[in-house]
């Protein structure tokens, strides 16, 4: 019981995520906090000139004071992961992963008697291969040697925490970050032969919005890339029907048109009249396939592929409807029902806000998805936009540690349970 | 008030000598019973019935200084506080519990020494924090257990209430319940008080409230099942 009521006060934990780790211990209540999930390797004389100390990998606030000195950043900042996964033979983006992770827990250093380390609950992408596992385990083990801050970890699929999160036991989820989508089926566990991933995420929404802000007179911005995702996010809208949406634009130019002031700064963003293309950026996530976006692979905008990681296809450009009833369909048929009528859609790519004046028009993901759906014949579908969608997984982190026993070791075999760390 | 505690330490030592201990001290200004067993001390440190939880904390800390110092502690508790924090942590951590009603005494968890000879440095820093973590522990189950004490008071009170009611009732058995009777004077003053307490109790759980996705959740269930 000791060691139980312990490990409920002090679960940690962490959702890496492409674009940004969302990390933080329970008593953070409903949000975790969150960085952007990247490093800085700065020369050795500029760090302790700047922050005073020696340091190798700079992240998560302190970044930001490199940037303004002007040093080279396209070398120097690395994103450690690409689509979820952190790539095997890739030291640096592994260090930067190991600095987040001591930096998150260095923030949250309780003061106090009995404190003898987190029990962290990390969680992966449902396709993160089997070395992410143990490169992540052994970095644990480094970081309880080096701090003492970790007594013990485990890990989980992200589309479970999701699950576990909404109180879900049976449902599917859809969870769309920055780096790709993953739809995965859950009966109390997730069923693994039916998750189907699609090679698509923010970051493809990213690459046409690039596109977008070239084709207005703005290619001088279209490099930075948190300035092209903030224009997403402010800018791009999630049609309901492409093409009447676009007709739409074509007859209410001004109802359709919008600038975006950058915060800080004297930019001014204006798509004037070619505002009707804040329609493709939404669009573009939940299908590609529409024939307006053929004139922009040809002009150079890669057009996402098929890959393979390990035993799973990775489509580019799989529809989400289709993506979803393939995940569906290899799942026993009794349970199909269910699953089309328990539906989550989470991760921030699917934050498209719906604007109360074009109704019908530009909608959120939650009607969208559910408009694709019936359009493929599917009566009862219920489709339920996480209220939250990210830091739904950071949630179903805290959920698990909270409730897994503290005996329940960890085993290869089933990838589950706590790895114990000596100090 | 006096004699009772007295009582209380000359039972609780009786006890431990008819167990074949021998008593070399009876403190009945501190409730301690000391005795000695070959050459081992064994230290008592007695709860009484009445004791608020400020008490018991610190004959907690104190016995699990007994303990580091090499000594066997016992810790010595009502049967109604025992039946609130149970005996676990008591052997866990090897601290002996006596546990004693109104007519009996039993020892349910004898005590252990702790061995000092084998205390290396980072043992001992292990045992510290072991002991920290122990007090840590008990002190939030104490705090659990001064809750529902109060609670438990609060029933009292309102039930006495209800009783004075249905007596007032049975009293005037033609009295038209409209008419603001003596009786209903006291009924209002009730509900504030019922007012009072819920609120407070709100507040409190606000402190320690689990997040909203934690509360209720079927998996909690679920996942806390896996072995
Ligand atoms: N309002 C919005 N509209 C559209 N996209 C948004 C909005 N807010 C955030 N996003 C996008 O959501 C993505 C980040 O979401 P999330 O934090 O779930 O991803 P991640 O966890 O970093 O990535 P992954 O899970 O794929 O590894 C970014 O691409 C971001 O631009
Ligand atoms: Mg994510």
């Amino acid at each position: 019981m000791f060691e139980e009521d312990y490990k409920r006060r002090f679960v940690f934990g962490s959702d890496y995520g492409t674009s940004d780790y969302k990390y933080g211990p329970i008593t953070l209540g409903e949000r975790p906090a969150v960085i952007e999930n990247r490093g800085y390797l700065p020369e050795r004389s500029m760090v302790s000139k700047i922050l005073g100390v020696e340091k190798d990998i700079v992240v998560g606030k302190d970044v930001a004071y490199f940037l303004e000195s002007g040093a080279d950043l396209s070398s120097r900042m690395i994103y450690p992961m690409r689509d979820g996964v952190v790539a095997k033979s890739d030291p640096t983006a592994w260090r930067v992963i190991k600095e987040l992770t001591k930096f998150s827990l260095e923030e949250f250093k309780p003061s106090g008697f009995g404190f003898k380390g987190y029990y962290i609950v990390a969680s992966l992408s449902a396709i993160a291969p089997r070395y992410m596992y143990e490169n992540l385990i052994n970095i644990y083990d480094e970081i309880s040697r080096e701090t003492g801050l970790i007594h013990a970890s485990t890990i989980i699929p992200q589309p479970l925490a999701v699950a576990i999160a909404h109180k879900e036991l049976s449902c599917v989820v859809v969870e769309s970050g920055h780096g790709n989508t993953q739809v995965a089926p859950i009966s109390r566990a997730p069923i693994r032969d039916a998750i189907v991933a699609l090679n698509r995420g923010g970051s493809e929404a990213n690459a046409i919005t690039a596109e977008v802000l070239k084709d207005s007179g703005y290619g001088d911005l279209a490099k930075e890339e948190s300035l092209v995702r903030r224009v997403k996010e402010n800018l791009g809208l999630l049609p309901l029907n492409l093409d009447e949406a676009i007709n739409y634009a074509k007859r209410n130019p001004e109802h359709v048109r919008a600038i975006y002031q950058v915060p800080g700064t004297r930019i001014k963003i204006d798509l004037a009249e070619y505002s009707w293309t804040r329609f493709l950026i939404g669009e573009y996530v939940f299908d590609p396939n529409h024939e307006i976006f053929q004139s922009y692979f040809k002009r150079g905008m890669p057009r996402p592929s098929d890959t393979r990681v390990g035993d799973i296809t990775f489509y580019g450009m799989l529809d989400m409807a289709e993506t979803i009833i393939r995940a569906v369909e290899r799942c026993p048929v009794e349970l199909q029902p269910h699953l089309y009528s328990h539906i989550i859609l989470s991760g921030g790519n699917f934050m498209w806000r719906p604007v109360s004046t074009m109704k019908g028009i530009a909608v959120d993901s939650q009607t969208k998805l559910q408009h694709m759906l019936r359009d493929k014949g599917l009566e009862n579908v219920n489709v339920r936009l996480s209220p939250e969608p990210q830091y739904a997984v950071w949630r179903g982190c805290i959920v698990y540690g909270y409730a897994i026993p503290a005996n329940y070791r960890w085993e290869w075999e089933k990838m589950e349970g706590w790895v114990y760390h000596t100090k | 008030m006096h004699i009772d505690r007295k009582e209380l330490v000359n039972r609780i030592a009786g006890y431990m000598a008819s167990q074949g201990y021998k008593i070399i001290e009876k403190d009945f200004s501190e409730n301690i019973v000391r005795l000695v067993n070959d050459s081992l001390e064994i230290v008592i440190r007695i709860v009484e019935e009445d004791s608020g939880r400020g008490d018991l904390l610190s004959v907690v800390i104190q016995s699990a200084f007994d303990a580091a110092m090499g000594k066997v502690a016992y810790v010595a508790l009502p049967l109604r506080l025992l039946s609130r924090i149970g005996d676990h942590a008591f052997r866990l951590h090897k601290i002996g519990l006596i546990v004693y009603s109104e007519d009996k005494v039993t020892e349910l968890v004898s005590g252990g020494v702790k061995i000092i000879s084998e205390t290396k440095a980072n043992t001992s820093i292990d045992k510290i924090e072991h002991l920290e973590a122990m007090i840590d522990s008990l002190s939030s189950r104490l705090e659990r257990v001064e809750e529902s004490l109060s609670t438990i008071s609060k029933i009292e009170d309102l039930s006495r209430r209800l009783e004075e009611l249905e007596y007032i009732i049975i009293k005037n058995p033609d009295a038209t319940y409209a008419k603001p009777s003596k009786g209903l004077e006291t009924h209002v003053i009730k509900t504030d008080s019922l007012q009072e307490f819920k609120g407070r109790k709100d507040k409190r759980h606000n402190k320690d409230k689990l997040p909203s996705f934690l509360t209720e959740n079927p998996w909690v269930e679920i996942l806390s099942e896996k072995t």
